[in-house]
């Protein structure tokens, strides 16, 4: 193995050495480290996993050799970038931010009842007989056995869980104050306490939800008692014990630099004023090209060009002939159809020629190093710039990506990347005959 | 080269989520009704589900098949008469396809000497499916159905609404012991095909 430090930037083997890396990934251990960002590293078995779990993961398999080393390169580079603003999140104490420790809060409370209900779950099963009776009924439709089976489950779950919510109330010795909704009710009032710091305030429940005025009885008991739910079930786990810390090393994993990159991009993109001092700094942003939907003829000589233009004249049609006479492969295999062609893109005698004829007309010979060409319009769409206001997500983005991009490069000047790549041949991508 | 990084992954995901929707093509048939008990003597042709069009249980009573496997060659299932054979339809979009076929190349590993064979029809177009093939370490004969020419062919198997996955369970003698709709689980080959491979 050859060590390759380089940039983040400058990663020019990196596809290629992934792609003859992957060949080897099934046989090699997946803890192989392919990158080392700071004191972190990211290993065989994440970018594996960061692939697996991503929403085209169907997909990557289906992809020939290259395209698939170039998506493992991308994930990678994302996989390090993730590390570098996971280290400066964690340098800059966003660990101890209050919105951040909430979330956290949060979620540990959602994690410990979700142990806790699978736990309820997993207590319930189907009698032999049952289990065999359905399975007669079901055999050989999976989705269909596992349906039934989950619907006969699903009804004593429920019973479960409110004995089981009846039981913890009395045992963690829970208070509900009812009594003190009314329009004295603050944010500071506790509706519902009991052991452990077991409690719900006023405050709680109305945070976050979407109240146009004050909220009804109700409403409020609903939501009252869901919270409870909750946090009784949590408690009960957290009580026995569970083990909860590698969830809780994922959350911090993915949300720190998550949190990091929402102040970020309050930073740098802070108002309408921001995004329209960039978009009227860059004007190319706003401007769509005019657009020519263009049929072809290539002829190989003066000659042919000039032959085949007055057959066209005479009533003969551009694409029959282009279908059969044309030089160019593609014009010929799409019987002349070029389909759209955009301003700046193509050949720019082409282009002046497509801006002055009508649509329909055909144009006289055009010569270029491909042969002599007679081309035709069949319909336009003029260009234009578009107004601030059509434009402002898309100037946003690339206002942040301009941004991060350099934030990236002097993060990983800070903490050091180090790319360990085992140097590959450049291999064809292999498709399959 | 970062700042590629969000347009790309944007752009791609927006591809392969078109991609993957099409396995809504496949969903679920309803649960096919057993044949009905007649006074024939002659036992009614049924799988453990379904009741094949063709009236027969036996896989070599069916009308034959050739198709073009990624290996370049013509096959006729018969190649494979003799072994346990557990054919299963799938396809390159098809998620839950991807997931049991790590399992199909396990079994194929521990079970390839005791007669099973596992042999995957992948109903799709053959470039992708060599790369999954590929991807997916598959030790086992991928034949290539095309899309267009699918229904027929699977309808004859008893997959008339064309659903992905699909696997069907022949004994050595022919006999179809068994056809599973949907990802197969581990239960399912213990109680189905682990049987017919001890003796």
């Amino acid at each position: 193995m050859m060590m390759l430090k380089r940039s983040l930037s400058g990663l020019l083997l990196l596809m290629t050495a992934l792609g003859a890396w992957a060949e080897q990934a099934a046989g090699n251990t997946v803890q192989e480290v392919l990158a080392r960002v700071g004191q972190e590293s990211v290993t065989l078995a994440d970018l594996e996993q960061a692939i697996r779990s991503s929403p085209y993961a169907t997909q990557f398999n289906t992809l020939d050799e290259g395209a698939q080393a170039e998506l493992r390169g991308d994930f990678l580079k994302r996989l390090v970038a993730l590390r570098l603003l996971r280290q400066e999140a964690q340098a800059q104490g966003l660990e101890k931010d209050p919105q951040y420790q909430k979330e956290a809060g949060e979620y540990r409370i959602a994690q410990y009842y979700r142990f806790y209900t699978q736990k309820l779950r997993e207590q319930l099963k189907l009698d032999p007989e049952e289990e065999q009776a359905l399975r007669a009924q079901y055999a050989g439709d999976a989705d269909a056995l596992a349906a039934a089976r989950s619907a006969e489950l699903s009804g004593r779950y429920k019973e479960l869980k409110l004995l089981t919510i009846r039981h913890l109330r009395k045992q963690l010795h829970v208070v509900f104050h009812l009594d003190r909704f009314g329009e004295n009710v603050t944010p500071d009032n506790v509706l519902m306490e009991g052991d452990h710091g077991l409690r719900i305030t006023y405050g709680d429940l109305i945070e976050g939800a979407d109240l146009k005025g004050t909220p009804t009885k109700e409403w409020l008991e609903d939501r009252l008692y869901k919270r409870a739910e909750l946090l009784l079930l949590a408690k009960q786990a957290e009580l026995e014990g569970v083990d909860i810390s590698a969830q809780m090393a994922a959350f911090r994993a993915e949300r720190l630099p998550a949190l990091l990159m929402e102040r970020l991009e309050k930073q740098w993109a802070p108002s309408d004023e921001t995004l329209r001092a960039y978009y009227d700094s860059h004007p190319e942003l706003a401007k769509v090209p005019a657009r020519w939907h263009v049929g072809q003829l290539v002829a190989s000589s003066y000659a042919q060009a000039s032959a085949m233009r007055k057959r066209i004249l005479a009533g003969e049609s551009l694409f029959v002939l282009a279908g059969r006479y044309s030089i160019d492969p593609y014009g010929r295999a799409h019987n002349g159809d070029l389909g759209w062609l955009k301003e700046g893109q193509g050949n720019p005698a082409v282009e002046a020629q497509l801006k002055k004829m009508a649509d329909g007309e055909v144009s006289p010979i055009l010569k270029s190093p491909l042969g002599y060409h007679l081309v035709t319009v069949l319909e336009r769409r003029p260009g234009e710039v578009r107004p601030f206001e059509k434009m402002k997500d898309r100037v946003r983005q690339a206002l942040i990506q301009e941004k991060f991009s350099r934030y990236l490069a002097a993060l990983e000047k800070k903490y050091g990347v180090e790319w360990m790549l085992a140097e590959a041949p450049a291999q064809e991508s292999a498709d399959n005959e | 080269m970062n700042e590629r990084l969000i347009v790309l992954g944007t752009a791609l995901m927006l591809v392969l989520a078109a991609g993957c929707e099409r396995s809504g093509q496949a969903s679920a048939p309803p649960a096919a009704a057993p044949a009905s008990e007649t006074n024939t003597e002659v036992a009614e042709p049924r799988t453990a589900t379904t009741v094949l069009p063709d009236r027969t249980n036996n896989a070599w009573e069916l009308a034959p098949f050739k198709l073009r496997g990624l290996d370049g060659r013509l096959h006729t299932l018969d190649e494979w008469k003799g072994k346990v054979i557990l054919m299963n339809f799938w396809a390159s979009w098809c998620a839950p396809c991807q997931y049991e076929i790590p399992e199909f190349v396990d079994y194929q590993k521990r079970y390839g000497d005791k007669g099973l064979q596992f042999i995957g029809i992948g109903v799709d177009e053959q470039r992708k499916l060599a790369n999954v093939a590929r991807s997916l370490h598959i030790n086992y004969p991928v034949l290539v159905l095309e899309p267009a020419a699918a229904r027929p062919l699977m309808a004859r198997w008893g997959n008339d609404t064309g659903i992905i996955p699909y696997t069907v369970l022949i004994d050595r003698d022919g006999t179809i012991r068994y056809i599973h709709r949907g990802t197969f689980d581990h239960d399912t080959f213990k109680v189905y095909v682990e049987p017919l491979l001890n003796h």
